[in-house]
């Protein structure tokens, strides 16, 4: 038998396909793998993605693997050296991607329930994934209900397919930012303030949180105040990551390595990790 | 005058007996407001507190001609202009209204009359504008918070 070794460091190339500015600060773009094969990943999944020269980083998928297209989605925040290049690059460029890597959203777990999506910030961005998963198996899953914060009007993300959702049956959307001008119509205040407002039934529903870290801890509680159980609750944890394959130690939570038990854990795992939150 | 019947619903005045809210009743009134118009403006003298009976409001600071921060929106239920009962009795925050909403406002002299009359009602109120305040330096501090690790 011959055994081809192929390096987990190896990316597969990819082109971009289309690279859109959406926000000041975040582009979307598509991704078609060159040897034509979809990339296979979860909603709640990320990749590793290199622009040549420069380096990697982990970034969510944002599409579904529902989603019609011949490719996969990313958006992107210009945050630093490697996201600034890839921001740069033209359309048609070739980048590298490993992955998909990581534990997604437990779709069978989640099956036949309500479902509370909780989206602060770029976290609208893996979320998007489930959310259209959701949506084109909207038979297996009760009412959904999405909670979306951002700064400001200008921060929000995927404005028109939050309407799209809106429209969707027995779908609740409803969006805050912390800071407005005049010309906003829509709520101001902290995404927790959203809550007040949503009717949920906390024995069938199951919470899905995605956002940034200091806003763990304020969901958290609106959340269990409403009764969600504490099983149903789950987090993605994005974490610094390196190799993305358990090799480097650099998204090390305790004696977890986030980039193979995570991103997304249940709130009951990570409520043991005195780090994590 | 507002009927009593007004009151009974409204968080701020949960706690008080039938009785005290037919004399705070009688401080009351309520008003329509059409969309975009202004309840009252920063500096104002706020000689209301007012209640948000229908309707969305927000309360915002005007940082310059034409340019507005909206920091927080009323909606249903919720009392606003608390200024009118803590000194020096001037509107921190303007209020517009986002769409047409229904309002009761509450008459300052007329309320702070009953409170230095009656003591339940004054511990009542002052104790639901307390949790009010501190319910909104809370949201300010999350807010706050996620403008700058959001
Ligand atoms: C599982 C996961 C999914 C992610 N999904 C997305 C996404 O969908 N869209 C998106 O825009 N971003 C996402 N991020 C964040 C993204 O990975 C970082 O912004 C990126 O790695 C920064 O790299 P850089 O070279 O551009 O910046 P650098 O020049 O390395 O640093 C710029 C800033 O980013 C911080 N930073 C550096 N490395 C990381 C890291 N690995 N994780 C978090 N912060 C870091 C630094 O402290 C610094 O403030 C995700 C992160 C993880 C772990
Ligand atoms: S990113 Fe290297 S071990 Fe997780």
């Amino acid at each position: 038998m011959n055994h081809k070794y192929v390096s987990p460091y190896v990316p597969r190339l990819a082109e971009l396909v289309t690279a859109r500015q959406l926000t000041s600060r975040e582009k979307f773009f598509e991704v078609r793998l060159q040897d034509g094969s979809a990339l296979g990943h979860q909603p709640g999944q990320f990749v590793e993605v290199s622009v040549f020269g420069v380096g990697e980083a982990p970034i969510s998928v944002s599409s579904s693997p529902t989603s019609q297209g011949l490719g996969f989605e990313l958006c992107v925040r210009d945050a630093g050296s490697v996201t600034h290049a890839l921001h740069e690059l033209p359309e048609g460029s070739t980048i590298g991607i490993r992955g998909p890597y990581g534990r997604g959203f437990p779709l069978d777990e989640l099956k036949g329930n309500d479902l509370l999506f909780v989206a602060g910030g770029l976290g609208l961005v893996p979320m998007r994934s489930m959310i259209n998963y959701a949506v084109d198996n909207r038979a297996d899953f009760g009412r959904l209900t999405l909670l979306y914060g951002s700064r400001t009007p200008a921060d929000l993300l995927f404005a028109d397919e939050t309407e799209r959702w809106r429209g969707t049956p027995d779908f609740h959307v409803a969006t805050t930012v912390d800071l407005a001008d005049g010309a906003w119509t829509g709520q101001v205040g902290p995404i927790t303030k959203l809550f007040g407002g949503v009717a949920i039934n906390p024995v069938r529903t199951s919470a899905l949180v995605v956002g940034p870290p200091v806003m763990f801890r304020f969901v958290l509680k609106s959340l269990l105040m409403m009764g969600v159980y504490e099983s149903r609750v789950y987090l993605s944890l994005e974490r610094r990551m390196k190799c993305g394959v358990g090799k480097c130690g650099h998204c090390q939570i305790d004696d977890v390595y986030v980039c193979q038990k995570g991103p997304v854990f249940p709130y009951t795992r990570v409520r043991k990790l005195p780090e994590a939150l | 005058m507002v009927p009593v019947e007004t009151l009974k619903n409204l968080d701020v005045f949960g706690g008080l007996t039938e009785f005290e809210m037919m004399e705070v009743a009688r401080v009351c009134d309520t008003h329509d407001y059409p969309a975009g118009s202004m309840v009252f403006r920063e500096n104002d003298d706020a000689d209301k507190l007012y209640v948000l009976l229908e309707g969305r409001v927000a309360i915002q600071f005007e940082l310059g001609r034409h340019q507005d921060a909206v920091v927080h929106t009323a909606t249903g239920g919720q009392a606003f202009g608390w200024s009118a009962l803590v000194q020096p009795y001037r509107f921190t925050a303007s209020a517009r209204c986002m769409d047409d909403s229904k309002i009761l406002t509450v008459d300052r002299e007329g309320l702070r009359g009953l409170l230095a009359e009656d003591c339940h009602i004054g511990f009542i109120i002052m104790e639901k504008l307390a949790e009010l305040i501190s319910g909104r330096l809370r949201e300010t501090r999350i807010q706050l918070i996620s403008m700058v690790h959001g």
